[in-house]
């Protein structure tokens, strides 16, 4: 995007100068636009590769005939403790699931800590406890490791940095170059738990039935497909920014456009609840146990069986269908009947004041 | 205050009147305005009939564009 | 959830978009003045379903976006300079002042905080009692009561680091405001819900009858806001131009009186400079000479800064109705909400957002059209 210039028309008639982007900022790490921008405009060009721009939850690889799935994420939660969930198990969970996404079966995991000087032991001791078992629910083995101590002040109690490899077992290729016009999207459950979770920790609400995270392992929902010989196109963790900037994501990079109906996009009450007390949408939440998965429309019937059974939070459900154009667009048929686009946010999603 | 399962502490400050059971408009803390259950049924039970009358009548021809 | 999904019900809204079209026969401009009503218009694609000589516009109803850069620019010298503990709604934190938004103060080292109610920024203060607090209060008459019960509790407990950034507007000014310019098309308004549910609705008789124009008190659901398009339409057509109240589930003719004698507790009427529109008398707010002490204006030096260039601004043609975000040549191209020229494209009730983030279409039929 070109900066205007002091004389152009449009800068003189409107009085706000633009802001200096030359900083990160919070909105940075929303998992929005601005996030996308700092991919694409620093990290992009300098590691140029093409597993890169494949644009999709881990790397594709291939080596001497076997076909590997590489991933890598950093965790940096806070508080670290939460109704259902921790920064140990998001850490594990969040690396078993994007190589689940990817199609491979996880099997290794790296963990490097970066620990604050004046971390109560008992704390670290509680999150590797989590990671452990949630290890073992996952099946999967950490190997390796590292460990470095920052003096108080440099890092947010604790931050996690894991790693995955997994082992491809089939020929698909399960990415968004994949998806199809006239696919089904389908969505494994619920939305919302696990961002609404954390606000509502750090925005001091109570509830009647607590909102827990739905932090969960979902290799065993992806084996379970794979088992039954689907024809699964794409796979997608929805994680921060949510429901609604994974199928941005995947429409843009797959270059179709994806309609859904919004009255089939299962929320629970609480989420729905907390959601319009602080002002946000049920869309853009993060969460940390529910996939979509886009598979040609013929297979959704069989495809939604198979999650019934397997994946946490159903019922699944057909929520649209990917169409051949416009490139990139996502729509939305609102409970009232209407059509609206959804687009990624720009920063973080904010509680609104109206 | 509980909605929707979701219960938090709210100002009454401005709604001293509130009782249990009673429905109230909140807006950044503070209660502003406690719901009138009677007007708001009988302004939606007008509003349904209104639909349903309308709907008996025909379109008259060359109004403005359906939606 | 109850008093929300009856009013969002697609049968009944449906047919309040068939009555809508039924009774319009000749082409009416309406304005909306209430940020949730235009995110509500936006969010369930409710102009869609209006017949397409119906125009609604975005009036000035987002606090956020009427703030002046002048009170930014302070927020962020408070922050920054003053190290106070800045508090703020989330939507005035990308909100670019006349240098930098309060995000980027934040990540040079400000204490910028979001807070979901003043009455936090309260107790933000108790728990650091050694350092200065500022609540950035922002906002039209509903959340004034709010915001005097915070400077009450502040004054009660002895808070006395607590102040608070009044950037108060009201509603009625500004719409005469609007009315009057000789460039007006507005015919009729949706009012406030909420801000009449403080205010009640005796302000608004006289402007109706002055100028003419049918003003309808309309909530913020779905149904309720084709309810007030649909009132509003059959007024015009009739000649008619009175106040109705459509919102009578919340809104009392006079409003709520407790909330009125807080807020006058505290506040009293002043000038404000509403950002692309300029000063606009005795339309806003201020903290009275009583509470001084918890004025952060009268507290800390504040730089005074150059008001923005000019009235005549395409935000604030925008914001009164008489053009729409796409034809300002910036929309989308260089003013987008990442890197946002003014404010109405920053905040989610921004007329400029609201229509960028849902009107791609809208253009594009548009520019097919040789618009």
């Amino acid at each position: 995007m070109p900066t205007p210039t002091l004389n152009s028309a449009a800068f003189s008639s409107c009085p706000a100068p633009r802001p200096q982007r030359s900083q990160i900022t919070i909105a940075h790490g929303g998992g929005g636009r601005l996030t996308q921008d700092l991919i694409d405009r620093v990290f992009r060009p300098a590691f140029a590769a093409e597993a890169l721009d494949a644009q999709h939850d881990g790397a594709l690889l291939a080596t001497r005939g076997v076909r590997l799935a590489f991933t890598t994420d950093a965790h940096v939660v806070t508080p670290l403790f939460f109704p259902g969930s921790d920064i140990g198990k998001i850490a594990v969970n969040g690396t078993v699931n994007d190589l689940a996404m990817c199609g491979a079966r996880p099997q290794w995991l790296s963990a490097a800590f970066v620990l604050e000087e004046g971390l109560a032991v008992e704390t670290l001791e509680r999150v590797v406890q989590s990671m452990r078992a949630a290890a073992a629910a996952a099946g999967v083995t950490i190997v390796t490791g590292d460990t470095k101590v920052v003096e108080r002040g440099k890092a947010d109690q604790l931050y996690i940095t894991t790693a995955g490899v997994g082992v491809i077992e089939h020929d698909l290729v399960i990415a968004p170059s994949s998806v199809r016009a006239g696919d089904a999207v389908l969505l494994s459950g619920d939305i919302g738990r696990h961002g609404m979770a954390i606000m509502a920790t750090r925005a001091g609400l109570a509830f009647e039935s607590p909102i827990e995270s739905d932090c969960a392992p979902l290799a065993a929902p992806v084996q379970a497909l794979f088992a039954a010989g689907l024809e699964i196109h794409c796979l997608r963790d929805l994680t921060r920014g949510g429901l609604a900037t994974s199928l941005v994501e995947i429409a843009e990079t797959a270059k179709l456009a994806i309609a859904i109906d919004e009255e089939r996009v299962p929320v629970t009450e609480p989420v729905r609840g907390a959601c319009e007390i602080l002002g946000l949408e049920p869309l853009y939440v993060a969460n940390e146990g529910r996939f979509v998965c886009f598979v040609p429309a013929a297979q959704a019937d069989r495809a939604l069986e198979i999650l019934a059974r397997t994946a946490p939070g159903g019922p699944p459900a057909l929520i649209g269908h990917v169409k051949a154009a416009p490139a990139g667009r996502v729509t939305l048929r609102s409970v009232i009947g209407a059509e609206r686009i959804v687009d990624r946010l720009s920063g973080e999603q904010l509680p609104r004041i109206c | 205050m509980s909605f929707a399962g979701v219960i938090k502490n709210v100002s009454l400050a401005c709604a001293p009147e509130a009782k249990v059971g009673d429905y109230v408009l909140v807006h950044v803390g503070v209660a502003i305005s406690i719901v009138d259950q009677q007007e708001a049924e009988e302004t939606y039970a007008y509003l349904k009939q209104m639909g349903e009358l309308d709907g008996l009548e025909p379109a008259p021809a060359g109004g403005g564009a359906a939606p | 959830m109850k008093y929300v999904d009856e009013y969002r019900d697609a049968a009944l809204v449906r047919k309040l978009a068939d009555a809508i079209a039924r009774a319009t026969t000749r082409p009416w401009t309406i304005m909306e003045i209430c940020g949730g009503q235009t995110h509500a218009i936006v969010k369930f694609g409710l102009d869609d379903l209006l017949p397409k000589n119906i125009t609604l516009v975005h009036g000035p109803g987002c606090p956020v976006c009427v703030t002046s850069a002048e009170l930014i620019d302070h927020a962020v010298e408070l922050a920054l300079t003053h190290g106070a503990i800045l508090c703020s709604f989330g939507d005035m934190l990308r909100v670019p002042g006349n240098t930098i938004d309060l995000l980027t103060a934040k990540a040079r080292g400000g204490d910028v905080r979001i807070v979901y109610s003043p009455l936090d920024a309260v107790t933000i203060a108790q728990e650091n009692p050694a350092r200065p607090v500022v609540f950035f209060a922002v906002g039209f008459e509903t959340t004034a009561p709010a915001n005097a019960m915070s400077v009450l509790r502040a004054a009660r407990e002895r808070a006395t680091n607590f102040s608070i950034l009044t950037s108060h507007v009201l509603v009625p000014p500004a719409m005469r405001a609007i009315l009057g310019a000789a460039d007006n098309r507005v015919q009729g308004f949706l009012a406030a819900g909420h801000v009449c549910t403080i205010m009640g609705v005796q302000e608004y008789g006289p402007i109706a009858r002055e100028h003419g124009a049918p003003i309808i008190i309309t909530g913020f659901e779905p149904v309720d806001i084709l309810e007030g398009v649909l009132l509003c339409v059959q007024q015009l057509e009739s000649g008619r131009a009175e106040v109705e109240n459509a919102y009578s589930r919340a809104v009392r003719a006079e409003g709520n009186v407790h909330a009125r004698r807080i807020v006058e507790q505290v506040f009293e009427i002043a000038d404000r400079d509403w950002r692309g529109i300029g000063v606009i008398p005795r339309s806003g707010l201020a903290v009275r000479a009583e509470f001084a002490a918890f004025d952060a204006a009268r507290r800390f030096r504040l730089t005074p800064a150059a008001s923005d260039a000019s009235t005549e601004c395409i935000s604030g043609a925008i914001m009164r109705g008489v053009k729409k975000p796409q034809h300002c040549p910036a929309f989308a191209t260089r003013c987008t909400p990442e890197h946002p020229l003014g404010a109405p494209m920053v905040s989610s009730e921004g007329a400029c957002a609201a229509y960028y983030r849902y009107r791609h279409r809208t253009a594009e039929a548009e520019a097919t059209a040789g618009v």
